[in-house]
């Protein structure tokens, strides 16, 4: 009796070591490469820090970076750009949700479709960047000269009027993003039982009333998983406006707060503001994210009473 | 009934395959316009007029593309098979074993997803400066090496579906937790841990932020930056062929391997995908 309770103990020693070790590098990384980062952008941001200089010996300013930052119409304009950006996001649940739902009939070309629709979420966005940059060009680009075609007499001067460009990156954004919610919603379509299809189709329900009460709430966790994804992406949005517009845009139209810190940390060397910055994006990011999964908690929780 | 029924197929066809158009539409364009001659890019029409192979012959003069990919690979293909591997070991601990303090740990290390890179660079810039490994291959290589956290979380949701009675069955056979790694778990969530790990591969061959941060000199960029400098050069005096076939070179590697591994991607990502 002692015998089997001391093995017992030992097996769930054994347990703690081996789990430990499995998941000891992946805990390393993100010390290494996310807590102590995370720390020191936060310890920076109340220092005057010239980037060459050790950290360790920045003057310490307390609440300067931020009230610079408050007081800079720039930082104001790119994050008000940020937050339009992410108008792509519901845009794109609204058509992937359609386009799931139209390429899960069980017919045979779903799959090629699938593959298709799912191509520009795997290429680069520099190559695509420059593509979408050339084919907006304003005179002689190839969307304008289709609109003409369509007999659209004014097209949009997509690429030089303030107006259009941040539409130039949403567009760009949902066609990239467009098939992976495609795929998740096809996923998360699967996954619901056949047997609740079958009983609104004995209430006699029509198509529009059982996707509005049955698909459309049980889809909610991958909704909420793209809500999620989309914002963390969307607030780090640096890549496509410098290289679509190279630089800012017409009247920093599309100038966003990850370039504004990059430019302030790694062109004019004032990491401290730049840190400042870094960590108002990260608050962001993090409320909202807590947010949604308080939502989402509370959801789950009525659902379950 | 059926009637109807074949007339709304065609009809979701027919809108499915304008959609494909949309879809593909600016990689056909990039393709063709890359072979036009400059003169020619206002003309209407698709096809080029006349076939002009200047604008490859222009990249591979101007940039050093072989070092560039070999630099990509070197970024993009032993990390991610050694960060792969760890990812495994860690998924494969949070949905199999036992030990005190799992699923705080699990939700901690699920919180670094929450914490945006462009939060973090600054000081990232400034550890790898410390440690003299600015300008070197290191800080596109390290990070990757100690494992993707969401990979982590999508194979652990794979490994869910794994009976826990196999793990307990190895187990009554006496094998210890590495053995059963890499006998049973392994195999078992192969075809899971490959396609996930092409797509960390594809999302490492497209980095783009990191490496401009990381790397200033020429002979250790990766591709998309060397491409990048490029293009933009060349968008400068609108000359547009040579800016898609820079854009060629970064696609279609990729467009390559997509195609070899699609149907095992897309099946992947559906099985593996958010649940519950």
């Amino acid at each position: 009796m002692k015998n089997k309770t001391s093995k017992k103990a030992y097996f769930r020693v054994l347990d703690n070591i081996w789990g430990y070790a499995f998941v000891l590098i992946p805990i390393i990384g993100l010390v290494v490469f996310v807590l102590i980062p995370l720390c020191m952008t936060v310890y920076a941001s109340f220092t005057a820090w010239p980037l060459g200089q050790k950290i360790t010996s920045a003057k310490w300013v307390g609440l300067d970076n931020y009230i610079t930052m408050f007081n800079t119409p720039l930082f104001w304009k790119s994050l008000g750009n940020t937050f339009f950006y992410m108008i792509g996001i519901p845009i794109g649940l609204v058509l992937s949700l359609v386009y799931a739902s139209l390429m899960n009939r069980g017919t045979r070309y779903e799959n090629v479709f699938r593959v298709i629709y799912y191509t520009p979420v795997i290429t680069s966005t520099v190559a695509v960047s420059f593509i979408f940059q050339r084919m907006f060009m304003s005179d002689g680009g190839v969307i304008n000269t289709y609109l003409l075609a369509l007999g659209i007499k004014n097209p949009p001067n997509w690429m030089s009027h303030p107006g259009y460009t941040k539409w130039v990156i949403i567009i760009m954004a949902v066609w990239k993003g467009l098939g992976n919610s495609i795929i998740l919603y096809i996923a998360g379509m699967q996954g619901i039982s056949r047997t609740y299809y079958e009983a609104a189709k004995i209430d006699g329900a029509s198509w529009f009333y059982t996707f509005r009460k049955i698909t459309i709430p049980l889809l909610m966790p991958v909704t909420f998983y793209l809500v999620v994804t989309g914002i963390i992406g969307g607030a780090q949005m640096y890549v496509e406006p410098r290289l679509v517009f190279a630089g800012n845009g017409p009247a920093n139209s599309t100038f966003t707060t990850v370039i504004h810190l990059y430019d302030n940390t790694f062109r004019y060397s004032k990491a401290g503001y730049g840190s400042a910055v870094a960590n108002v994006l990260g608050i962001i990011v993090f409320v909202i994210t807590a947010f949604q999964f308080y939502i989402n908690g509370r959801r789950e929780h009525y659902e379950q009473a | 009934m059926s009637r109807r029924k074949k007339i709304i197929d065609v009809l979701v066809f027919i809108f499915l395959a304008l959609g494909s158009v949309i879809m593909l539409y600016p990689f056909i364009w990039m393709i063709f316009t890359s072979f036009k001659p400059k003169m020619h890019i206002y003309l209407a029409g698709l096809l080029p007029r006349t076939w002009d192979f200047s604008s490859y012959i222009q990249i591979w003069d101007e940039i050093p593309l072989v070092r560039g990919f070999l630099n990509t690979i070197l970024y993009s293909v032993p990390p991610v098979i050694v960060g792969s591997l760890v990812s495994a070991g860690a998924a494969f601990a949070f949905a199999k074993i036992n030990f005190r303090g799992k699923n705080a740990v699990f939700l901690i290390l699920l919180s670094g997803i929450m914490v945006p890179f462009p939060s973090i660079m600054i000081p990232q810039f400034v550890l790898f400066s410390q440690f003299k490994m600015l300008q070197t291959p290191w800080p596109m290589i390290l990070p990757k090496l100690t494992g993707n956290v969401l990979m982590i979380f999508f194979l652990r949701q794979y490994l869910s579906y794994v009976p826990d009675s196999v793990i307990e069955a190895a187990k009554i056979d006496g094998c210890n937790y590495f053995e059963m790694f890499h006998r049973i778990v392994l195999p078992l969530i192969t075809p899971a841990l490959t396609a996930h790990g092409v797509l960390w591969f594809i999302g490492s061959w497209n980095d783009y932020l990191a490496p401009t941060i990381f790397i200033k000199n020429e002979s250790w960029q990766p591709v998309t930056v060397m491409v990048a400098k490029f293009n933009e050069q060349y968008a400068i005096n609108t000359h547009v062929p040579r800016m898609m076939a820079g854009s060629v070179m970064l696609l279609v590697p990729v467009l390559i391997i997509y195609g070899i591994f699609q149907r095992w991607i897309i099946e992947s990502v559906m099985f593996t995908s958010v649940k519950e």
